[in-house]
């Protein structure tokens, strides 16, 4: 009786929820999954009401019973556990039984009646949140495309939750056949633009970073094919395989980012992304725990890199590069660089448009020609 | 290592070892450095018009009782061969900013008081520096090498002992004093030498039979505090040599400033006044920057003529707290005349001040030092930042007064500008 489940399957199932489990805890049931057998298959969902991820596998079901449980510890158990297969037995008062190899354990579910519904324009409807304004368009996208473009833009999405408009990546049409993703947090920007036949939308969404985090998860679990991402409302949905995320967008107005990207720079600097990713790393063993500063000073064919801290030292490194012109230096934070740098991968050059201390700095990869990252200095 | 170990009781002598930094006679050294000609005789450095005091003198002279802040009329007078010079606050500056370097070469630690005096934090420096003694003479002689210029040194547990010891030391002194010498050594003192001591404080000690930093130390500690209060008790402790006040590394000092006395009395509502206001707020702007420091609040000081005898004027103080910690000179030129224009005084105007306080370290300045790429005033700021670079940039080559902006003018109207 009760189901069994290939537990490899319901360990790679249960991993993609943890990330949208983890950090409530004050409403209990947002930290379970609601396990939903349905002849031959056993849908798994968890939801934080903003975010939620619905996945399908394969489950031998004697019955149509839904269970709730603890995401993490059901993960945990599956995960510890011994054995091919798991088995749950749903028991009275929301109780279940669990039994992999040799282990057996008890825990108490929650009524999966009250488990909150996916975001979805019905649910947002019954909430009387759903409005005729919005976007509406339909991304269709190779995967792969789409899991760069998140990669290049999430890690600038502001950690404050306070600015709203700056808590997701901004998503528009760019041309026709074209899509843009652009995110900041007000002191740096990355702009990706990638190919999307046929897509074309009016105005743009602000896909929340959490919400896009676990699309980009799921991004990840199969190879290269098209996806589908649809923005309808204040809704994004992308179903791939067995697999379906969907959020809602922010509210909220992205700011003018076109103002901010200087149109030109008055040095381009090429230099090695290996290089300048050392030397940032190495330099910023002594910038400032808060603040991070390193200090790029421009001479006659060198950048130094170096950093002082007044408590511990100082480091300094100077890169080759083809420079002239008055020297100069200007401050960054170094985590702005090592971010971006970090997704560039390694082998590849950059091009760092600097115009004086106090301008924006532009960088640039033969990387990625659509790839745009504006970074503001630091004062020294 | 062993050789370099202090004795074994090191620790209770010297539980902190505080060291007072102070040229001697700076200005007028300065002066000298510069052309030595003057070398060996009086020189003498204030400000050339009629309300001009002398901001230092040379030892030779001192012998003929020329002092400090004493008028430049009477400093002639005392001593008419002397070769008065109206000084280059420009190149103070400079100098001033050799010696700090070779301060901090010494110790990180380093709490400037004004442009030719400091403070520094010497604790734990013996393993590099050697016992007390030897640090300060490594101290003197980094000074000299550096800036050819001659300092005293006071080295003891306490800044306020520290203090008194360089003075007593100089010119070209040393002395040092540790924790168990330290009671003996005030105890003759005037009690005017303790800091907060000031004529009225010392008034009513009189009455009561204090005259010595002694009779204090042995004055019933609830008398003092019946008549003076809490700080009484400091008074009572500071006499026994007791005084932790810490030296507080540069950028935690409180204050930056800028004053002039006129050589006429201005009204209130005078373009000069202004000016003078804008030559302050720009000039202390400046520093600001040169120190990477930003300042919250601005404060106003005037000093009303009408004499209140005894050489004294009531003295008006105006605070304002910026929204945004600022090192512009605009800024701050703005927030003292806007304070200005809210003071009611029927007396013309003697003195006039800027000074800043609630200071924040450049990184900390304007909430943080990362600039922004949508800050509503963004692009504005960025363009005064690169004026006030630029101003900066010709300011350092020609000279403070080659670039003022349209009103500001100090000197005509303020022979005698004081820099805190």
């Amino acid at each position: 009786m009760g189901l069994v489940i290939d537990r490899a399957a319901l360990q790679t199932a249960l991993a993609l929820m943890q990330g949208i489990v983890e950090r409530r805890t004050t409403v209990p049931i947002l930290g379970h999954v609601l396990l939903e057998p349905v002849s031959g298959t056993l849908s798994i969902s968890a939801t934080d009401l903003e975010v939620g991820i619905r996945t399908e596998i394969v489950a031998r079901t004697a019955n149509e019973k839904s269970i709730t449980l603890n995401a993490r510890k059901l993960f945990e158990i599956v995960r510890e556990a011994e054995g091919d297969e798991v088995k749950l037995d749903a028991l009275d008062n929301d109780w279940v039984e669990i039994k992999c190899g040799r282990a057996k354990f008890k825990m108490m579910g929650l009524d999966s009646r009250s488990f909150p519904a996916m975001p979805s324009q019905s649910a947002m409807k019954s909430e009387g949140l759903a409005s005729k304004k919005g976007v509406k368009g339909e991304l269709g996208i190779a995967s792969t495309d789409l899991a760069e473009m998140i990669d290049r833009t999430i890690f600038s999405v502001s950690p404050d939750e306070a600015r709203y408009n700056l808590s997701g990546v901004y998503l528009e049409a760019a041309g026709p056949g074209g899509v843009r993703m652009v995110a900041t947090d007000g002191h740096r920007l990355s702009m990706v633009e990638r190919e999307a036949p046929g897509f074309g939308m009016q105005g743009g969404a602000i896909i929340p970073r959490k919400g896009l985090q676990e699309l980009r998860k799921v991004l990840d679990q199969s190879g290269d094919q098209d996806v589908k991402l649809s923005l309808d409302g204040q809704l994004a949905y992308m179903k791939r395989g067995a697999t379906e995320v969907s959020m809602r967008l922010v509210e909220g107005e992205f700011p003018d980012y076109r103002g901010v990207i200087p149109k030109q720079s008055r040095h381009a600097i090429k230099v090695d992304r290996d290089a300048l990713f050392s030397a940032i790393k190495r330099a910023s063993i002594f910038s400032n725990e808060r603040y991070h500063g390193v200090k790029l000073s421009l001479a006659s064919g060198s950048m130094t890199v170096s950093s002082t801290s007044p408590e511990m030292g100082e480091a300094s490194e100077a890169l080759d590069v083809d420079f002239t012109g008055e020297e100069f230096s200007i401050g960054f934070n170094a985590n702005y660089f090592r971010e971006v740098l970090g997704v560039i991968a390694s082998g590849n050059k950059v091009e760092l448009g600097l115009t004086d201390d106090v301008s924006p700095g532009v960088l640039r990869t033969d990387a990625d020609p659509k790839f745009t990252y504006v970074v503001m200095p630091m004062r020294l | 290592m062993a050789s370099r170990s202090l004795s074994p009781d090191a620790d209770s002598r010297w539980p902190r070892v505080i060291a007072h930094a102070d040229m001697d006679a700076f200005y007028a050294s300065v002066e000298i450095l510069d052309n030595p000609a003057l070398a060996g005789l009086p020189v003498i450095v204030g400000g050339r018009s009629a309300r001009g005091v002398v901001t230092s003198a040379s030892y030779e002279a001192r012998k003929f009782g020329v002092r400090s802040a004493m008028p430049t009329v009477q400093a002639r007078k005392l001593c008419p061969q002397g070769v008065f010079v109206p000084g280059r606050m420009k190149r103070y500056l400079e100098i001033s900013r050799i010696v700090r370097r070779a301060f901090d070469s010494v110790s990180p630690v380093v709490e400037p008081l004004s442009l030719d005096e400091a403070f520094l934090d010497l604790t734990g420096t013996a393993r590099v520096l050697g016992a007390p003694i030897e640090a300060a003479r490594i101290l003197k002689r980094r000074v000299f090498e550096e800036s050819g210029l001659v300092v005293s040194v006071g080295v003891a547990t306490t800044k306020m002992a520290a203090k008194i010891l360089s003075d007593l030391s100089k010119p070209d002194g040393l002395l040092v004093l540790d924790q168990s010498q330290l009671e003996d050594f005030l105890a003759p003192l005037p009690v005017e030498r303790l800091w907060g001591v000031g004529r009225v404080t010392l008034a009513r000690m009189n009455q009561a039979g204090i005259r010595t930093v002694g009779d204090l130390a042995r004055h019933d500690l609830g008398e003092l505090r019946e008549a003076f209060g809490s700080v009484g008790e400091r008074f009572h402790q500071m006499a026994h040599g007791i005084d932790p006040r810490p030296v507080v590394a540069d950028w935690r000092r409180k204050s930056y400033g800028e004053e002039s006395t006129f050589a006429r009395d201005l009204e209130l509502g005078s373009d000069e006044l202004r000016r003078v206001l804008i030559a302050h707020g720009e000039a202390i702007g400046r520093r600001l920057r040169a120190d990477s420091i930003h300042a919250r609040t601005v404060v106003l000081k005037l000093k009303l003529a009408r004499p209140l005898g005894h050489g004294r004027y009531p003295v008006l103080t105006r605070s304002v707290t910026l929204d945004n910690p600022s090192d512009d000179g605009r800024t701050i030129t703005d927030a003292a005349t806007l304070l200005l224009a809210k003071v009611t005084a029927r007396d013309r105007i003697r003195l006039a001040g800027v000074q800043v306080h609630n200071l924040e370290r450049g990184e900390g300045g304007r909430a943080d030092a990362q600039l922004g790429l949508f800050d509503g005033a963004a692009a504005g700021e960025d363009r005064r930042e690169r004026l006030n670079r630029a101003l900066d940039a010709v300011a350092a080559r020609f000279g403070e007064e080659a670039l003022t902006r349209g009103l500001a003018k100090a000197e005509r109207a303020a022979p005698t500008r004081r820099i805190k």
